[in-house]
């Protein structure tokens, strides 16, 4: 434990200009997401499906972004340092809790335009306000992303592959949303390891869509119900955890590679 | 420490084969040799980086610091932190006082005390491998390899640097072994290595010893005839590679110390 504060930090010490560049980019682009969708939304269904699934998409965008190229731009002296004397656990550990914060001042900020930009009934599903809702909504969105985004930098070994790789990583979550069109049987399983389902439809379910349609006409994926929403939050975080434990894998086996 | 890699093969590419070699405490060895002849192959079996057949002892795998021939450094950092950082982590033992005090200390030994709170990128090619030198002091290693670390520096900053790590060598009783191909401070170390390709494209060792008996051994009066003498035709050399070995296997089979 005292590797891993000592290792957040030397992160700190040199690197909270990246922090607020992240930040102030995610904050940029979700402000113009949402001045492009505001018209109709939470008025009527197709408006406000189409908003929060842009909003979603800003979040795993901004998410993957945070720390997709975070092992690659530092991988000249990590990678030294991981073979001589930093643990793989607590690099792996430091950075999760330094992207902990970072996605808590996304999510914090995400909420603040959310509401800035959109009339949405205040009434929570799981909170007594809605607005804590979207925000621990949207922390899990962008945590589970980061997390996403930090296993697949720590995978790759080049900032051009990177470049490839985010694309890959952003159409993969656009299609397994169940926004665009609905997945047959086999995608439906695939989706299941993707933060666009789950995020989608916790988001669906906390701005209750179903309630924008006639009575009978709603979808089991947007149920306007606590337990919904919580389950939603529970595959989220369990994404996060399954990242986690994967960029750590990854790490040690290529730390300690042995050529033939 | 004794290397003793009677094969190395990368797949069915015979690399390396019959390297022994002492490397004594206290003492400094430059590893020089033709290109393709398995220097880096070398130190990659040394830090573990790298099977092979054979075997080397008397030392502990821990007790290694590799110094790489780019300072692996974060350059946002300056030097004072850079060391303390690495004195920090590689022992629970330390008191952060006393991480701050060894970073001072090592700070003042390379020479870098003006430098001390200045970014590392904002130093000199010669400074950062300096700092990347003190990096792996700090983490009190008996044993250092450092890989060409003074590649791309101008003469004098190479010498500078190269004798800095001799002197901390022998003051320190430590072992070090030097990559090279920085021929013009060879009589400064205590031994030199010379790893040649033979007629099978195999690294082999054409020459360990001291350096003053090297002009003798290769019948030259230029320590880059040496190089010369060793490097294939199609390298515009002479070719003599494979006399240089059997040479030396023979002086080592009757025991003459070279």
């Amino acid at each position: 434990m005292k590797y891993i504060f000592d290792y957040i930090a030397r992160w700190f010490s040199t690197n909270v200009r990246i922090l607020l560049f992240n930040t102030g980019i995610a904050a940029f682009i979700l402000s113009l997401t949402c001045f492009a969708v505001k018209n109709g939304v939470f008025e009527e269904f197709g408006a406000t499906k189409a908003c929060i699934f842009s909003v979603l998409m800003c979040n795993i965008w901004s998410g993957i972004f945070n720390s997709v190229g975070l092992f690659c731009s530092e991988r000249d002296y990590i990678l030294d340092d991981l073979t001589k004397f930093l643990p793989v656990r607590t690099y792996v550990m430091g950075n999760v809790i330094i992207q902990l914060l970072q996605c808590l001042l996304e999510a914090v900020m995400s909420a603040c335009i959310f509401k800035l930009f959109f009339a949405y009934d205040k009434t929570g599903v799981v909170f007594g306000n809605s607005t804590f809702d979207y925000l621990l909504t949207f922390f899990l969105v962008l945590l589970s992303a980061d997390m996403l985004g930090l296993l697949v930098g720590m995978m790759i070994t080049g900032i051009n592959s990177i470049m490839s790789a985010i694309p890959i990583l952003l159409v993969a979550q656009l299609l397994f949303s169940g926004c665009l069109f609905e997945l047959n049987d086999v995608l439906d399983k695939i989706a299941y390891i993707t933060t666009a389902k789950w995020g989608f439809y916790a988001l669906g379910s906390i701005a209750d869509l179903n309630g924008f349609l006639p009575p009978g006409a709603g979808s089991a994926i947007f149920s306007h119900e606590a337990d919904y929403v919580l389950y939603c939050w529970r595959y989220l975080g369990l994404l996060s955890l399954l990242f986690i434990l994967l960029s750590g894998m990854v790490l040690y086996f290529r730390i300690n590679r042995m050529e033939g | 420490m004794i290397v003793d890699i009677n094969e190395k093969y990368y797949g069915s590419r015979l690399a390396l084969s019959n390297i022994h070699l002492v490397f004594n405490r206290g003492e400094s060895t430059l590893i020089i040799g033709t290109s393709g002849a398995g220097k880096s192959t070398l130190i990659k079996s040394i830090i573990g980086k790298t099977k092979y057949q054979g075997f080397i002892r008397d030392y502990r795998p821990e007790d290694i610091g590799y110094i790489p021939q780019f300072p692996a450094l974060n350059v946002m950092e300056n030097s004072q932190d850079a060391l303390y950082w690495s004195a920090l982590f590689s022992s629970k033992y330390r008191s952060r006082k006393i991480c701050r005090q060894m970073a001072g200390y090592y700070i003042d030994m390379m020479g870098l005390s003006g430098e001390k709170d200045h970014q590392i990128k904002s130093l000199s090619g010669g400074q950062k491998q300096r700092v990347s030198i003190a990096k792996e002091l700090i983490r009190m290693k008996g044993i250092l390899i450092a890989d060409e670390i003074d590649t791309g520096l101008d003469a004098g900053v190479s010498r500078g640097l190269i004798g800095t790590l001799i002197k901390i060598t022998r003051a320190e009783n430590k072992t070090t072994v030097i990559i090279s191909h920085n021929l013009s401070n060879i009589e400064m170390y205590d031994r030199v290595v010379v790893l040649v390709r033979d007629s099978g494209k195999t690294g082999r060792i054409a020459y360990s010893g001291r350096p003053q008996n090297m002009k003798r051994f290769f019948d030259t009066d230029d320590y880059v005839d040496i190089l010369v003498k060793l490097n294939s035709v199609e390298e515009n050399g002479l070719g003599q590679a494979d006399y240089y070995i059997g040479k030396y296997e023979a002086f080592r089979k009757a025991g003459q110390i070279l």
